[in-house]
């Protein structure tokens, strides 16, 4: 909203440099954005926050500012015009047009509007016309009332009907663009035609024009919301429809009506050649009685407030206020409609005196009465900091995805849950996973040089069943570099599968497992499901070089996991107990073996449980495949580390049960000693 | 009589740093600390002389040991190294270390801003970012086809809404939603702070994009006023912005909060901003309606809230000038901070 200081020089003398004037309305709550000299004006920009249509006019805002300087406010003296027959009116939807307005002035002269108001309308950005038209625009801007003026001689059958507009129907506003129109929509029809879009914008045809000679000028009061949706399913707004449908004053439909009379009678001559006024229920709309009690300021703002400086605000910003014993009494005035309850009341107080003025305190924030269940809450942060403790680092990407990404990826899981209102392809979709959302930053890194990546992101997939945090890992490129190693290795399939390992691990997640797996998103062969007590929890493997491909990415592995940490979370084991420290030494011994179709973790279990409780672990040392050993065999070196909790064990009994072992290895599986 | 150590010294010195080889070194020492060795000779000439020098010729004899000893070792270390072939290390080549990562700067300064209120007594609490209608407007006062929801275009889901027929649910558009939860979940006293993901349909520039993250800030007991939300929020920016911060609070509207204000701050911590005043929160006190909404009775409690916006508190903070850099995630990027 933009007001002018010189047309506020009309209503109020504050006394007020523009600057002090800015500021002190900026901490009232009508934020000056910016000012800016216009001739020997200064025009501000305000932003008026919805909750305050009263202030979309000069007059609203001088009241403000009557309020904030504590000066006394003009407002302009209005004939007082009455009903006469000459002008037929109809009002066919009653709900939507509580009140309707039309006079009919005859003989006017069009003419331009005198340059001194003319003036103070350019400065808020309008156009001068001619001094009916502007004077509507200028009652408009000087009393929050929007107006508008018919030719009446235009109008078929000499009629206004105030109805809703039948489907299909069409109207040439006055841009110049034709509108069609629906039942959910309200003109103002002559006999034949709409002429105006309610509360909108008029019609073209029916427009006032040099050559007009009589006038209708209506004030009315339109539904808000059937304005607002109208607005919207059109996608036309103007001054007048920002105001019907934040509200307009029912009080000032009158008013205005009277005032734009005086004008047009004072600049173009004429005479009122009929008038009618049709109110729908009340003439004035029933403001509440509000009491304001002495505790209240206190118990809101934590002070009090003198209440004769109360009294003097409120009635400073248009209310009625009596003194009831130590309360106030007040009813607001049927402009503020968003004056309803005791803590309006405080707040109008508090901003008009600042806030900046009220003191302040330190709470005192107590014992909460929320269960706090530390562990679930720090369950991802941990996993994150274990993570990048690891080397990786976190990106952050969107909740949404296009369906092509998608396809892309390879997603062939239940169908995403839909934007309606996307506002581009690229947010379509909710993401169903993170996979191709991270694709899309490991490509545009790797674009840009970056091509040694372990990346994660700890948020949120979105399934038709509900939203999941969600934790994907995904490496490419080598390994960190280190000069003392020389050439630097690429990592694969195990640098995800051990960094997804250790940070569940770390957090005590129990029973994690993975079973080789086929998916359209990866590598046949190279991808495992990870379940958790046979739970899938969710994906890791090689990403297939279509994938890749797809989103440009060349020439390297890509690795990537997804987990539903959800599901992790829920598997926390409990607590770790102490377990002692070993006192007897520990025994290690390698065995090498040529291994056919054999899991090493089925071969590590069977280990373990021909140990006779003394061999602690089963690492792996080496797995070779390649020309020194025959086709589908595989050459493992494992570790096997012995040692016993009461005694220190010799090389018999190590040996035995070690050699135990290999046989029961050798008997059970496609294995042999290499 | 007594020796004359310091020729003895020197006579070492010269001959050890002469030894060119390990063998030289070793013929070195037996010349001096072998059995027919100077050290030796001087300890044999002990029992023979006058019993007022034997003290002096005893320790003279012990210091020039030493000296050798100590001038030996050192030289042998080097001729060590040399025959070895080896030299010394480089001091200066970069030390090896596994580079840690980084958490993304959203999330440091979202766990950055919670921490300062969870040592205030604050709890967290999370709510889903697919919300119903109820929860992200109705109960906060903003009626449909309001202007009041114009500060909020939402983005709808295809999902019907369990709660309210004919609609459909919608991703939050704030984080507000969260405090009507924990309102209809738990009873006052109430401090907490909910951060998270809220969606906006807004076309995507330097400042604006169509997620970002926000803190809600909640607390509900039967004195809360509005000078402990100046209090509190103050006491936040110290601490966040440093103890030099300029702070305003400016009447605002909010529907679910009266009265309403947004904190305008100011800092010389702000690249190119210095001198300005910058919004960083909008806060109030609850609104009657939204106590309603929650079940609570009429008059029993008063309640504060506010909600940040975490992307422009770090851009601020971090002189970052455009909201896409979070979402590019540009390693370089990442491992800034």
């Amino acid at each position: 909203m933009k007001l002018s200081l010189n047309w506020l020089k009309q209503y109020i003398d504050h006394g007020f440099s523009a600057d002090e004037l800015a500021f002190r309305m900026t901490m009232a709550g009508l934020e000056v954005e910016h000012q800016q000299v216009c001739g020997d004006d200064i025009v501000f920009e305000i932003e008026i926050t919805p909750n305050r249509p009263d202030c979309l006019n000069m007059l609203g805002l001088a009241r403000e500012i009557s309020a904030i300087t504590d000066k006394d406010l003009y407002i302009p003296t209005v004939q007082q015009h009455v009903d006469a027959p000459g002008v037929d009116i109809v009002i066919e939807d009653a709900a939507a047009c509580r009140r309707y307005i039309g006079t009919l002035i005859e003989a006017v002269s069009v003419r331009a509007f005198p340059a001194e108001k003319a003036r103070l309308l350019q400065a808020l950005g309008l156009k001068p016309i001619s001094n009916i038209v502007d004077t509507t625009n200028f009652v408009l801007f000087e009393f929050g009332q929007p107006l508008h003026a018919f030719d009446a001689d235009k109008l078929a059958g000499g009629r206004l009907v105030v109805r809703r507009a039948r489907k299909g129907e069409k109207i040439v506003t006055l841009d110049d663009v034709e509108r069609v129109l629906d039942e959910s929509m309200l003109v103002i029809a002559d006999a034949h035609r709409p002429v105006a879009i309610a509360g909108i914008m008029g019609g073209r045809d029916t427009a006032v024009t040099a050559t007009t000679r009589r006038v209708i000028l209506e004030s009315a009061y339109f539904d808000m919301g059937l304005i607002r949706r109208a607005s919207r399913k059109l996608g036309l707004t103007s001054d007048a429809c920002y105001r019907f449908e934040r509200g307009v004053d029912f009080a000032t439909v009158e008013k205005a009506s009277d005032r734009a009379t005086d004008l047009i009678l004072e600049l173009a001559g004429g005479k009122v050649a009929g008038r009618k006024d049709t109110v729908v229920g009340d003439r004035h709309a029933l403001m509440p009685t509000i009491m304001l009690g002495s505790g209240d300021v206190q118990k809101l703002l934590g002070t009090t407030i003198d209440p004769a400086r109360i009294k003097r605000i409120l009635e400073r910003l248009g209310c009625a206020v009596t003194v009831a014993g130590d309360s106030l009494s007040v009813v607001p005035p049927e402009s503020r409609n968003d004056l309803k309850i005791m803590e309006d009341l405080v707040e109008e107080a508090a901003r008009v005196i600042g806030f900046d003025n009220l003191p302040m305190t330190l709470p005192n924030v107590g014992a909460v009465n929320i269960p706090v269940d530390l562990e679930n809450e720090n369950f991802i942060p941990r996993i994150a900091a274990n993570l990048i403790a690891q080397g990786f680092n976190e990106i952050l990407t969107y909740a949404m995805i296009s369906r092509l990404a998608l396809e892309k990826a390879g997603y062939a899981g239940v169908a995403p849950i839909a934007m309606q209102n996307p506002m581009s392809a690229e947010q379509e979709l909710m993401r169903p996973t993170m996979l191709a959302n991270m694709l899309l930053v490991v490509g545009s890194n790797i674009n840009r040089g970056q091509k040694d990546l372990r990346l994660f992101e700890a948020g949120k997939r979105y399934l038709p069943d509900g939203e999941r945090w969600t934790l994907g890992i995904v490496v490419t490129g080598r390994r960190e570099a280190d000069w003392r190693k020389g050439k630097r290795e690429f990592m694969d399939f195990f640098d995800v599968k051990g960094a997804l390992e250790a940070a569940l691990g770390r957090q005590r997640v129990r029973g994690v497992t993975f079973l080789a797996g086929e998916s359209a998103s990866f590598e046949p062969g190279q991808a495992a499901r990870v379940l958790i007590d046979g739970r899938e929890i969710g994906w890791i493997g090689k990403l297939s070089d279509t994938v890749l491909l797809n989103f440009d990415i060349k020439k390297t592995g890509v690795y990537f996991a997804e987990i539903d940490l959800e599901y992790a979370a829920a598997a926390v084991g409990p607590h770790a107990k102490f377990e002692a420290l070993d006192e007897y030494p520990s025994v290690v011994r390698d065995v090498s073996l040529a291994v056919k179709g054999v899991l090493f973790e089925d071969m590590r279990t069977l280990c373990l449980e021909n140990a006779q409780g003394i061999l602690r672990k089963v690492e792996l040392v080496e797995e070779y495949r390649g020309d020194k050993i025959e086709k589908d065999t595989r050459g493992l070196v494992m570790s096997m580390t012995y040692q016993a909790k009461d005694r220190t064990l010799t090389e018999d009994v190590v040996n035995a049960i070690h050699e135990g072992i290999v046989a029961k290895l050798v008997g059970t599986f496609a294995v042999r000693r290499r | 009589m007594v020796w004359d150590v310091e020729t003895i010294k020197r006579d070492v010195a010269a001959q050890v740093d002469a030894a060119a080889t390990l063998d030289v070194l070793d013929a070195v020492r037996v010349k001096f600390l072998g059995k027919k060795g100077v050290v030796q000779e001087m300890y044999a000439a002990l029992p023979a002389a006058a019993p007022a020098d034997k003290k002096t010729l005893g320790q003279q004899a012990n210091a020039v040991k030493v000296f050798v000893e100590e001038l030996m070792a050192g030289r042998k270390a080097i001729l060590s190294l040399q025959a070895k072939g080896a030299e010394a290390i480089d001091v200066t080549l970069p030390g090896v270390a596994r580079e840690p990562g980084t958490r993304h700067l959203i999330n440091q300064t979202l766990e950055e801003i919670c921490d300062v209120f969870e040592r205030m007594g604050f709890v967290i609490q999370r709510g889903p970012e697919i919300e119903t209608e109820f929860h992200n407007f109705t109960a906060l006062n903003i009626p449909l086809d309001h202007p009041s929801r114009d500060a909020f275009d939402t983005f709808y889901l295809d999902q019907n809404d369990p709660d309210a027929a004919g609609r459909y649910l919608l991703l939050r558009s704030h984080t507000s939603p969260g405090q009507m939860r924990v309102m209809r979940k738990h009873k006052p006293p109430l401090a907490v702070i909910i951060p998270g993901k809220v969606y906006r349909p807004d076309a995507v520039d330097a400042s604006h994009s169509f997620m970002f993250h926000q803190i809600e800030g909640l607390l509900i007991d039967k004195n809360v006023t509005f000078a402990d939300l100046k209090g509190l929020l103050t006491a936040f920016c110290r601490k966040f912005f440093g103890e030099d911060v300029k702070m305003r609070f400016r009447p605002h509207f909010f529907p679910f909060t009266e009265p309403s204000a947004e904190v305008d701050i100011q800092s010389d911590i702000f690249k190119g901003k210095s001198g300005k005043w910058l919004e960083i929160l909008g806060c109030g006190m609850v609104h009657p309606k939204v106590f309603e909404h929650a079940g609570y009775p009429s008059g029993e409690y008063t309640g504060l809230a506010f909600g940040l916006g975490v992307e422009r508190i770090a851009m601020l903070k971090h002189g970052i000038g455009d909201i896409r850099t979070f979402t590019e995630n540009d390693l370089r990027f990442l491992k800034q901070f």
